[in-house]
Parts: structure tokens; C-alpha cells; sequence
């Protein structure tokens, strides 16, 4: 079998995106590499099912949830994390400021349920429209739009974000330079 | 038969001066509306966790693509 080489340039530029959409499913660098690995070979067993002109990404993105949804989920402890495991694997060291918030977004992030954090980040982290993200998720675009609602309301609650000012890598600095530092 | 209403028979307790009982504070604020306005999605909010949930993911995706999917592709 081979691959045309505007399919195989298409499919490499989808990779990044899909590491970091398979990062949030698995929780591990190692697993979601594996993932990526699996989708890439499954979707290349199955090029011929791909209409050349339609989105490549969120055909590549439904392969992998689909997959991690069927295998791992067989396979390997869901990242439901019920102990915490997950979200403390994503806990981190920070070695500046700011990077604090960035850890507790991810930890908030790994507390969502599956269905709501596949939703979030497929729509608000991947640029995916509600309806591709219905697509990929095989379900109705009300149900996409519910549970990104969800997630980003439980979201705001864990971080207790109010307004722009409660979070944001910029709060530390703001809050250095109005406390009149300024020469 | 004639229903007599029944009269309290406490009679109205007398303070001792000096103990009148506290005026009635004002009403506050519900406290759930206060702990409900946080987390409150609105405009602002949405940005905010809209350029948290992309800077968190440029974080991977601005990785270079690891040499195993490159091969991999590359077979085919």
C-alpha cells in the first residue's frame, strides 16, 4: 500500500494536534504516543474510506477516539481517576510563576468526566466546530454543546475563575507590578 | 358548644434592664448567590479558559513531531 504524498504530508501535520488530543485521553506521554501510533496505522489501513477534500484532522480524530474509546479502555485503567492518580501525574514542580495555574488547569481538566473533557477539548482546545466535534464523538450537536457547557462551568468552579483577572499567567506579574515597584 | 379560644397562659417574660434583646440584623446576602457568583461562565470567563485550554495544548503541539511517526508515514 502506499500513500500519496499529499495524504502522507496531510496526515504528519495532523500529528501534533493529535498527540496533544490523545495526551488528555490518556494521561501519559507513552500511551498517547501509542495511540497516535495505532490511529496513524489504522487510518492507513482504511485510506480508501477517506473522501480526498474532506477534513483529514476530524477524520483522524474520530479514528482516535474510537480507538481509545474500544482498546484502552479494555486494555488500561481509564483515566476516570477515581483515586486522583491522573490528575497527580500531572502535577509538576513549577519552576516559575505562573506555571501554577497552568498546573491547575490540567489537573481540573483530568477531573472532568471523559464525555465532557473529550467535548472540551475537541471544540475549545483543538478548533473543532460543534458539529465536526458531534461528528467525531458520534453524538448530537446539543449533546457536544451541553457538555462543553459543563465542562467549562465546572472548569470555572474548580479554578474559581470569576473574571479575567482570577486566572491567567499574567496575574503574578500584574500583581507585582501594581504593587508599586515601579521605578 | 361554644369554642372558648384558649389564652396563653405565659405571661409576657419581663427582661431585666439592660438585657433588651438585640435589634434584628439586617438581612444578608443569601450566601449561596454569593459562593454561586463564582465560576460563573460568562464572557470573560470563556476567554480566559479558552487561552488556558489552547496554551496548554501548544505545549504539545508545538512539539516537534517524534521520529517514529515520521518513519511510519514514511513506509507507506
Amino acid at each position: 500500500m502506499t500513500l500519496a504524498p499529499s495524504l502522507r504530508e496531510a496526515m504528519l501535520g495532523v500529528v501534533p494536534s493529535l498527540r496533544a488530543f490523545a495526551m488528555s485521553l490518556c494521561g501519559n506521554v507513552d500511551r498517547a504516543d501509542d495511540l497516535v501510533q495505532e490511529t496513524l496505522l489504522r487510518a492507513i489501513a482504511n485510506i480508501n474510506s477517506f473522501e480526498p477534500g474532506t477534513n483529514m484532522s476530524a477524520w483522524l480524530f474520530t479514528i482516535l477516539r474510537n480507538l481509545f474509546r474500544s482498546e484502552y479502555r479494555k486494555r488500561r485503567r481509564e483515566v476516570e481517576d477515581g483515586d486522583g492518580r491522573y490528575a497527580d501525574s500531572l502535577r509538576s514542580h513549577p519552576e516559575q510563576p505562573g506555571r501554577v495555574e497552568f498546573e491547575e488547569l490540567r489537573v481540573a481538566l483530568a477531573k472532568l468526566p471523559t464525555d465532557q473533557r473529550e467535548a472540551l477539548i475537541l471544540v475549545g482546545a483543538s478548533g473543532f466546530s460543534y458539529e465536526e466535534a458531534a461528528a467525531i464523538c458520534d453524538c448530537a450537536v446539543g449533546t457536544v454543546k451541553s457538555r462543553v457547557n459543563r465542562a467549562r462551568t465546572r472548569l470555572a468552579e474548580q479554578l474559581s475563575i470569576d473574571s479575567a483577572d482570577d486566572f491567567g499567567p499574567d496575574r503574578m506579574t500584574r500583581a507585582i507590578l501594581s504593587a508599586g515597584g515601579r521605578g | 358548644m361554644r369554642w372558648v379560644e384558649r389564652k396563653s397562659l405565659l405571661l409576657p417574660r419581663i427582661e431585666p434592664p439592660g438585657t433588651e434583646p438585640p435589634e434584628p440584623e439586617p438581612p444578608e446576602p443569601e450566601r449561596g448567590l454569593k459562593a454561586r457568583r463564582r465560576g460563573r461562565l460568562n464572557g470573560s470567563v470563556l476567554a480566559v479558559l479558552g487561552k488556558g485550554l489552547e496554551d496548554c495544548f501548544d505545549e504539545i503541539r508545538k512539539q516537534e513531531v517524534p521520529e517514529r511517526f515520521k518513519l511510519l508515514l514514511q513506509q507507506f
